[in-house]
């Protein structure tokens, strides 16, 4: 029972489904209570009632740079690549330092303030799993991708229920196509730039008014900086929306159960998740079939 | 021929566009490299850019690119130095640079974060998840929901407590006797089920009186409803019916519930009248707001089997629910339920007492018949939003119960006879508005109650010494009528 609550506390609520015939006794005293909203046009959501205890999960970060640049951006996506219609949307950052950057989406920081905040607590009940699901709920944009400047490459840190995961790639090569478009977001001139990545192709506005050589994603090496990025079926838009000189920690997660991969290796344990997320979530309950979670990644080549 | 073509085609380019690589190195006005700047190469007539490159760790760079124009612009740009701008000739070179360090500014544009939405207590379940085919009522379905419990008497629990409010489309057309909703109701008519945690039904209230109870929110699948259930069935020898006839209607201005339903196969159907809720708090301080038998016959002991299976009734229930919505948020309710039975019970009890001499044998043989018929009405005006309290229900309960019970004995037949009428006329008033930053509360609850209960015993005890030689009569009649009215303020 608890097994499956700390499941589900730790999942992130990707989806709208139904639990039923939860194997638990009929009484009072049954440990909590987990529900979806059904409506797939509001934010799905998970509570938790009852009353469930868990010990808080360890939390450990370490401290890799402080931003000087925090370049915000508007990120809207579809989760259905069946339903472009149905898109969501949520608040990307990307923070500057000097030999690190970080893109990440900005509920996922303030989750891991709250799990900060939670881990010097004695026991995790209720209402602190409440406050983190509801952080992660927002979360649009799953991964958390550091830049090494120095070793160029990204460190990529994301979830599957229930574990973290942490993969490395090499800076790609991007062979950025520059169009001959022009347009102004944000009050700067930007270019339009057009580049091939994992089985898609990316349409990038980048401004050389801003001398900064990253964008959104694992996208960069324009002469300035991008300022908006979408793939050509608009699954994923980033539109920049903001901007502070504010000095943020650029941290990454250092657990001591995180599972270190390959990037092939983690899309293929994401793309099961999506389609049998029961596998992940089984815990002590029946294996019921959750409904498959609709799988729209950003990389459609399994690159190694 | 072709291939003439072909060489020439091939040569052309070489000619025209000759390659050119632009190498050099960037530091800083001190000496030290400046790595990861861009150096641009443009056309400077039109600005287009024709190539780019990066400075590495060491601060060298390399663009090799082919254009064809005299000059060219070249840009060196780097976060923390000034823009540096070159007009070089279009051909092969090396360029090194000293940047001039300058502070990067960058107007602050201020994001809006979105905030957490979090969605108060309330928790959906999708019915179409948890209902099964064999599922007739919405009643089956919520059985099997986690977290929801429904008791034999059809009370809904949920995490143990039971639920103070059971609304359909938010409105509340049969306060406590949700039953014949909740009985009746086909599952396939109800989109969700939400559960409204620490529901306090008067919303003035709200945030400012805290309720540890849950209500039910049926939401159903389509605005206009109307639906029902009709069933029937029957018995020979002896002849049994049971028949259900419950039409029902949910518009969103006004919902009605009507039931008919008849059987004398064992089933209490008075158990869809009972009120299962809590009463709201006004209610729960008065003792007499629900009939009271002060006087009983004597009763069988009643066998450990489930009720359908040794019940002998025949059963009559009708119930009219009707809900209106008027202007300025009033909602005008008038519920109506008419039960007639007649119950019947037979047993008997063999004693023995065996004593060193003798064995006495007691053999006593009882038939109890009861006749219930009561009428309760309630007609209520009810107003609810945040700034404004008012419900005021007017209600009549009427019982003729009666009760007979034949002991046959050794010693002769005992007679029981019980008249156990009730009669109740009350008016509730209960009222909350805000007053600057105070809120009144004014309640009134007034009833007139008469319990005229009378109990006939033949043949009496010493009937020649007591009664006049008359049969023995236990007499009880209690009026009440309580007045209260109370108003107290309340921050």
């Amino acid at each position: 029972m608890l097994v499956f609550a700390q499941k589900l506390y730790d999942m992130r609520c990707a989806d709208y489904f139904f639990l039923t015939n939860i194997n638990m006794p009929q009484r009072a005293h049954f440990a909590f209570l987990i529900s979806f909203l059904c409506s797939p046009l509001l934010i799905a959501q998970v509570l938790v009632s009852g009353n469930p205890s868990f010990s808080p999960q360890e939390y450990i970060t370490e401290t890799l740079d402080k931003s000087h640049q925090n370049i915000y951006y508007e990120y809207t996506y579809a989760r259905d690549p069946e339903k472009k219609e149905n898109t969501k949307s949520s608040l990307t950052v990307l923070q500057i330092g000097k030999n690190f950057s970080k893109f990440i989406d900005y509920n996922s920081i303030r989750l891991d303030s709250v799990k900060q905040k939670h881990s010097q607590l004695k026991r995790i009940e209720k209402n602190e799993m409440n406050e983190q699901l509801s952080f992660m709920n927002l979360i649009g944009f799953k991964p958390s991708i550091i830049k090494d400047f120095n070793k160029s490459n990204f460190i990529f840190q994301s979830r599957i229920p229930s574990n973290t995961y942490e993969y490395i790639i090499d800076q790609p090569e991007l062979n950025w196509n520059l169009e001959q478009e022009f347009k102004t977001v944000l009050g700067y001139k930007a270019q339009k730039a057009t580049v091939i990545y994992s089985g898609r192709k990316w349409n990038a506005w980048f401004t050389e008014a801003i001398p900064i050589f990253l964008g959104p994603y694992i996208f960069g090496n324009l002469p300035g900086l991008i300022i908006e990025l979408y793939d050509e079926e608009r699954n994923f838009n980033f539109v920049a929306n903001g901007h502070n000189m504010n000095e943020e920690l650029i941290y990454k997660i250092n657990e001591k159960n995180i599972i270190r991969t390959s990037q092939t290796k983690f899309l293929k344990t994401q793309k099961s998740y999506h389609e049998r997320p029961s596998l992940f979530l089984r815990g002590s309950t029946e294996a019921n079939e959750i409904k498959k979670i609709p799988y729209n990644p950003f990389e459609l080549n399994d690159t190694e | 021929m072709k291939g003439t073509i072909l060489l020439i085609l091939l040569l052309i380019p070489g000619f025209i566009f000759s390659q050119s690589i632009i190498n050099g190195t960037l530091s800083s006005q001190s000496g030290e490299p400046v790595s990861n700047a861009s150096v641009t190469i443009t056309n400077p007539k039109t600005g287009q850019i024709i190539a780019y490159g990066f400075s590495n760790n060491v601060g060298e760079f390399t663009i090799s690119f082919t254009f064809n124009t005299e000059k060219l612009r070249m840009a060196v740009r780097s976060m923390g130095y000034e823009e540096t701008i070159l007009e070089i000739d279009n051909q092969s070179q090396t360029q090194n640079f000293i940047l001039k360090e300058q502070q990067f500014e960058l107007e602050e544009v201020m994001v809006k974060i979105p905030p957490v939405i979090r969605r108060g207590d309330t928790i959906n379940y999708a019915v179409s998840a948890f209902s099964n085919t064999e599922d007739r009522s919405i009643a089956d379905v919520l059985k099997r929901m986690p977290g929801i419990e429904v008791l034999k008497n059809g009370t809904i629990l949920y995490m143990g407590t039971p639920i103070n409010k059971f609304y359909i489309e938010g409105m509340d057309l049969l306060e406590g006797k949700y039953n014949l909703a909740n009985n009746n109701l086909p599952h396939q008519e109800v989109l969700k089920v939400q559960i409204l945690e620490n529901h306090q039904p008067i919303k003035i209230l709200d945030s400012l009186e805290y309720s540890d109870k849950a209500a039910l929110n049926l939401q159903l699948k389509n605005k206009n409803t109307f639906t029902g259930q009709v069933n029937a069935g029957a018995g020979l020898s002896p002849l049994l019916w049971d028949a259900n006839l419950t039409p029902m209607l949910f518009y969103p201005n006004k919902q009605m519930l009507v039931s008919y339903q008849t059987n004398n196969s064992g089933r209490d159907n008075s158990l869809q009248l009972k009120n299962l809720t809590p009463n709201d708090y006004t209610d729960s301080s008065n003792p007499n707001s629900e009939k009271f038998d002060w006087l009983h016959i004597q009763h069988l002991t009643q066998p450990r089997l489930p009720e359908r299976y040794w019940l002998d009734n025949n059963t009559n229930m009708i119930s009219g629910n009707f809900l209106q919505k008027l202007k300025k948020d009033y909602e005008l309710r008038l519920n109506i339920s008419f039960l007639n039975d007649k119950g019947q019970f037979r047993g008997s009890t063999q004693t023995f007492f065996f004593t060193s001499i003798d064995t006495i044998s007691l053999f006593e043989s009882q038939h109890n018949i009861k006749y219930s018929n009561s009428l309760e009405t309630n007609l209520t005006l009810h107003k609810n939003t945040e700034k404004n309290y008012f419900k005021n229900s007017l209600g009549f309960q009427g019982f003729w119960d009666r009760q007979i019970g034949r002991i046959i004995t050794s010693g002769g037949p005992i007679i029981q006879n019980l008249s156990n009428p009730f009669f109740q006329l009350s008016n509730n008033l209960h009222n909350v508005v805000a007053f600057k930053k105070q809120l009144i509360n004014f309640n009134s609850y007034i009833s007139l109650n008469k319990t005229p209960q009378i109990l006939n015993v033949s043949p009496g005890q010493f009937e020649s010494i007591l009664n006049n030689g008359e049969s023995c009569c236990i007499y009880g009649d209690t009026a009440f009528n309580l007045s209260k009215i109370s108003t107290y303020i309340s921050r």
